[in-house]
C-alpha cells in the first residue's frame, strides 16, 4: 500500500447467517460490505484506484477527481478523495433519483453536476468539457480499470483470511463485473479454480453478462429495464466476458421481483436493508437451489461454505423495501417462481 | 472456550455525525449473533458459569470494582450433570441465552409468557436446539413456572438472569475493551491521513493491525447507551473504570481520564426507570411500563446501575426520550444506515439527531463540548423486536 495514506476502506465482518444456513442446509457466510464507508464494496475499488493516482502524483498538490456516476461508484469516489484531501466532482444525467443526488452532495462532493440524459452522456462531459479545462482532473472509471479490480481483490482476500481457507462458493453480483474481476483474480492467484465455484448474479434487464455467454461475445444492450439500476451497465468489462469462461463461474440471471424477495428475507434475518443487487443473491439459498445448480460441478453438504458478498449500496429505503415486502409476502414458494433466464451454456473454450 | 460473542466494528457516521454537530461512531452490536448486545453479557454468564463448574470449590471471583454483590444461583456448580441453562426472558436476553447456548452445546429452555410477542417465540425457536415453553399472563408467572417446576427439578439447572448479575455485566464490558483497542488504531490513522475525513477501523474479529498497545488512548467524549435494567450501563462503567485504563501515572493532565468518560443513559418515557430513581433519589420501581419499547421495560434497575448513576466520581447523565422520537431515530436510521434496530436501540439513536440539541448541552455541562472534534461512542445495543411492517408503521406516523 502507499506510503503513508490511510486506505478508503475497511476490513468488513464475515459473519454466518444461521437463517440462510437453514435454508441452504450449507453454511452460509455473509461479507458486510454494505459496512463500508461509501455504503457499498466500491469503497475498495474506486478507493484503491485514487489511492494509486494519489501515489502517483507525488509532487502534485492538486488533483480533481471526476465521475460519472449517480451511484454507488460516485458516492465512493467522493468519499476516498475526500478522506485523502482531495476535492471530487460527480456527473449525473438530469433523471436521476433526487436522493441519490442528495447523497453525493452529504457525502462532501465539490460539485455535483447534472447533466446528459444517461451515464455515457455524463462520461462525455466529463472528458470533453470538465478535463480539459483543469489540468488537476482525474477521471475516475466506474468499474473497467484493474486498480479497481485490485482493490476489490481484498474482498476475497480477507474473506479467505477469515474463513481459515477457501470457501466452495462464492455468490457475487455482477453489473460492470468489477467485482467478480477482483474475487476470480485472488482465485487464479491462489489456483483455486478447481475447488472454488463463482456463482455471478444479474438481474433480468441488466444481464449484460448473462447475455454477452449466449451471443458467444461481449454484447452491449440496448437498454436496461431492471430495477436494479446499481447492475444497469449495458456492457460489462472483456475481462469478466473472459472470466465468466471459466469452467467454475456461472452466470444466473433473476427477476426484480426475486431479487426483491431476497431483500425481505435479509430484512427478516439478519435486519440488514438492502438494494436489488444484493437481494439477487440471497434466493439460491432456498429450495435447494444451490445443490441443483451446482450438480455437475460440486457436492454442496452441510459442511460447505458459501459466501455471499453483500456488496452493499445505496439505493434503497424503507418505504421500498416494505412496497416490496407487501406485494410479495405470502407467495408461493421461491422455487416456483424463480425464472433463471440461462444457465452458462457449455462455452466454446477461449483461446488461453 | 468458544466466545459466544464477537468483536463488532466502530464505525463513524457521515449521517450521525453531521445531524449531532460532531462524531459519531456506532459501536455495531446489532451484529451480535443474537442480533444485540446481550450476546457478551448472557454469553459470558454462561461461560463463566461453565468454566467455574470444570472448577468445583473455585470462589466466585470478585467483581472489578469491589462492590459487594450478590452472587447468583448459577455461580455454584451443583452437580456433574451437564448444565442445562434456563431464562425467563421472551425478549433479547431469551435469544441471546439460546444462542450462546447453541454455541456451546448446551441445553436451554426459555419459558415465556403468553404476552410475548409471537416474532420472538419464533426467533427464539429458531435458534433450534432450545425449548421455548409458552406459560403465565405476567414474566412473574413465568418465572415462577421456571423456577418452581423446571429449575427445581433439574439437577443441572442454572438459572439465567437477563441482567442484574456481575458475569453479565463482565462480558457487556467486553465493548469497552474493544473500544480502546479501535480507537488507538483510529488515532494511528489519522496521524497518517493527509486529509480531514473519516476513520481507518477493522471490523474483523481477528487481533487488527499493530498498534502500540501499551498506549491507552485519549477516551472519548461520551459514551451513549440504552437502559433497561441497566446491564450494560453497568458494563461499560466497568469497562471505563477498570485500573487498566487509569493507571495512577498519568500520561498527561489534561487528558481526561478514561474512569470520567461521561455515559449518557437513554431511556423511553414510561420505560424510564433508571431517570425516576435518580430524580427520586433511591431506586424505586415504576407502577407499570407505558412504553412500546418493551425491551427497555424493567420497572427497577439493579442497584448497581443507580449506584453508578448517583455516584459524583463519574460522569453518568440520564435522557429520556419519547417513543416518538426512538421510532423516527429508527427509520431514519434504517434509511441513513441501512441497518434495522429495536425501538430501545433507536432512543439512543435519537439523541444524536436530537433537535433540541441535549447531547451537546448535556457535554457542555461537563465541559467535554468541542465541537466537531467531539468524539461520541454510540452503542448501537441492536434488538429483534424490529420488522418491516414495523419500520413502515413508524415511518408513516413521521
Amino acid at each position: 500500500m502507499d506510503e503513508g495514506f490511510s486506505k478508503p476502506w475497511v476490513t468488513t465482518p464475515l459473519i454466518e447467517s444461521r437463517a440462510l444456513s437453514e435454508a441452504a442446509k450449507c453454511r452460509v457466510f455473509l461479507k458486510l460490505d454494505n459496512l463500508q464507508p461509501s455504503g457499498s464494496f466500491k469503497s475498495r475499488g474506486i478507493g484503491n484506484y485514487i489511492l494509486r493516482r494519489v501515489a502517483e502524483r507525488r509532487g502534485s498538490s492538486e488533483i480533481h477527481f471526476y465521475a460519472a456516476s449517480g451511484g454507488n461508484a460516485g458516492i465512493a469516489c467522493i468519499h476516498a478523495a475526500k478522506l485523502l484531501g482531495y476535492p471530487a466532482t460527480v456527473v449525473i444525467p438530469t433523471c436521476a433519483k433526487p436522493t441519490m443526488v442528495s447523497k453525493l452532495w452529504a457525502m462532501g462532493a465539490t460539485a455535483v453536476i447534472q447533466h446528459g440524459a444517461s451515464i455515457a452522456d455524463a462520461q462525455e462531459h466529463i472528458q470533453m468539457t470538465l478535463l480539459p479545462q483543469d489540468p488537476n482532473g482525474v477521471f475516475v472509471p466506474p468499474f473497467d480499470h484493474p486498480d479497481i479490480w485490485e482493490g476489490n481483490a481484498t474482498t476475497m482476500r480477507e474473506t479467505a483470511e477469515q474463513l481459515g481457507g477457501k470457501p466452495d462458493v462464492v455468490v457475487c453480483s455482477v453489473g460492470g463485473g468489477g467485482l467478480l474481476n477482483g474475487i476470480m483474480q485472488v482465485i487464479d492467484e491462489n489456483n483455486w479454480s478447481d475447488s472454488v465455484e463463482v456463482l455471478a448474479m444479474e438481474t433480468k434487464g441488466a444481464d449484460s453478462l448473462n447475455q454477452s455467454l449466449w451471443a458467444g461475445q461481449l454484447v452491449t444492450l440496448p437498454k436496461i429495464t431492471s430495477q436494479a439500476t446499481s447492475l444497469g451497465v449495458v456492457k460489462v468489462s472483456q475481462k469478466t466476458f473472459d472470466y465468466a469462461q471459466r469452467p467454475n463461474v456461472t452466470s444466473i440471471v433473476l427477476s426484480d421481483a426475486e431479487a426483491a424477495r431476497g431483500c425481505c428475507l435479509l430484512a427478516e434475518h439478519e435486519r440488514m436493508i438492502v438494494e436489488l443487487t444484493v437481494g439477487v443473491n440471497v434466493p439460491v439459498c432456498y429450495g435447494g437451489f444451490l445443490q441443483s445448480i451446482l450438480r455437475s460441478r460440486k457436492t454442496i453438504d452441510r459442511s460447505s461454505k458459501v459466501v455471499i458478498v453483500v456488496c452493499g449500496g445505496n439505493d434503497i429505503s424503507v418505504e421500498m423495501l416494505s412496497a416490496w415486502h407487501r406485494t410479495l409476502w405470502g407467495k408461493e414458494d421461491i422455487q416456483e417462481n424463480i425464472e433463471i433466464a440461462a444457465l452458462r451454456p457449455v462455452p466454446t473454450k477461449v483461446a488461453a | 472456550m468458544t466466545k459466544p460473542w464477537r468483536e463488532t466494528p466502530l464505525i463513524e457516521s457521515a449521517a450521525l455525525s453531521r445531524a449531532a454537530g460532531c462524531k459519531v461512531f456506532m459501536k455495531l452490536d446489532n451484529l451480535q449473533p443474537s442480533g444485540s448486545f446481550k450476546s457478551r453479557g448472557i454469553g459470558n454468564y454462561l461461560i463463566s458459569h461453565l468454566a467455574r463448574s470444570k472448577h468445583p470449590g473455585e470462589l466466585t471471583p470478585p467483581s472489578t470494582n469491589g462492590t459487594n454483590t450478590p452472587v447468583n444461583d448459577g455461580d455454584q456448580p451443583r452437580t456433574n450433570a451437564p448444565a442445562h441453562f434456563y431464562c425467563s426472558s421472551g425478549g433479547n436476553a431469551g435469544l441471546a441465552c439460546a444462542t450462546a447456548a447453541a454455541q456451546l452445546h448446551h441445553p436451554c429452555t426459555v419459558v415465556v409468557p403468553e404476552s410475548t410477542k409471537q416474532l420472538m417465540i419464533d426467533k427464539i425457536r429458531a435458534v433450534g436446539e432450545s425449548d421455548v415453553i409458552v406459560h403465565g399472563a405476567s414474566w412473574q408467572e413465568a418465572d415462577a413456572f421456571l423456577r418452581e417446576e423446571l429449575l427445581s427439578k433439574d439437577p443441572g439447572g442454572v438459572y439465567v438472569p437477563p441482567f442484574d448479575a456481575p458475569d453479565i455485566w463482565r462480558g457487556n464490558a467486553t465493548l469497552v475493551e474493544e473500544l480502546v483497542k479501535q480507537l488507538a488504531q483510529l488515532s494511528v490513522a489519522a496521524r497518517t491521513n493527509s486529509g480531514v475525513g473519516g476513520p481507518e477501523t477493522n471490523g474483523d474479529f481477528r487481533t487488527p493491525m499493530a498498534t502500540d498497545e501499551t498506549v491507552i488512548p485519549e477516551p472519548p467524549d461520551a459514551i451513549i447507551c440504552s437502559v433497561g435494567g441497566g446491564g450494560l450501563l453497568n458494563g461499560i462503567v466497568q469497562g471505563i473504570t477498570s485500573p487498566s485504563l487509569n493507571p495512577s501515572t498519568s500520561s498527561s493532565p489534561n487528558v481526561p481520564s478514561w474512569a470520567s468518560t461521561p455515559v449518557i443513559g437513554t431511556e423511553t418515557l414510561g420505560a424510564d426507570s433508571m431517570a425516576s430513581s435518580v430524580a427520586a433519589g433511591e431506586l424505586i420501581t415504576l407502577p407499570a411500563i407505558k412504553s412500546a419499547a418493551t425491551s427497555l421495560g424493567a420497572r427497577r434497575v439493579c442497584q448497581q446501575t443507580f449506584d453508578y448513576a448517583t455516584d459524583p466520581s463519574l460522569n453518568i447523565k440520564s435522557v429520556v426520550l419519547t417513543d416518538d422520537e426512538a421510532a423516527r431515530a429508527c427509520v431514519r436510521f434504517a434509511n441513513e444506515e441501512r441497518m434495522m434496530v429495536e425501538l430501545s436501540c433507536g432512543v439512543s439513536i435519537a439523541l444524536c439527531y436530537d433537535e433540541k440539541r441535549r447531547l451537546e448541552t448535556i457535554l457542555r455541562s461537563l465541559g467535554r463540548w468541542r465541537g466537531e472534534d467531539t468524539k461520541v461512542i454510540l452503542e448501537i445495543c441492536g434488538g429483534s423486536v424490529v420488522t418491516v411492517e414495523m419500520l413502515e408503521t413508524w415511518r408513516r406516523a413521521m
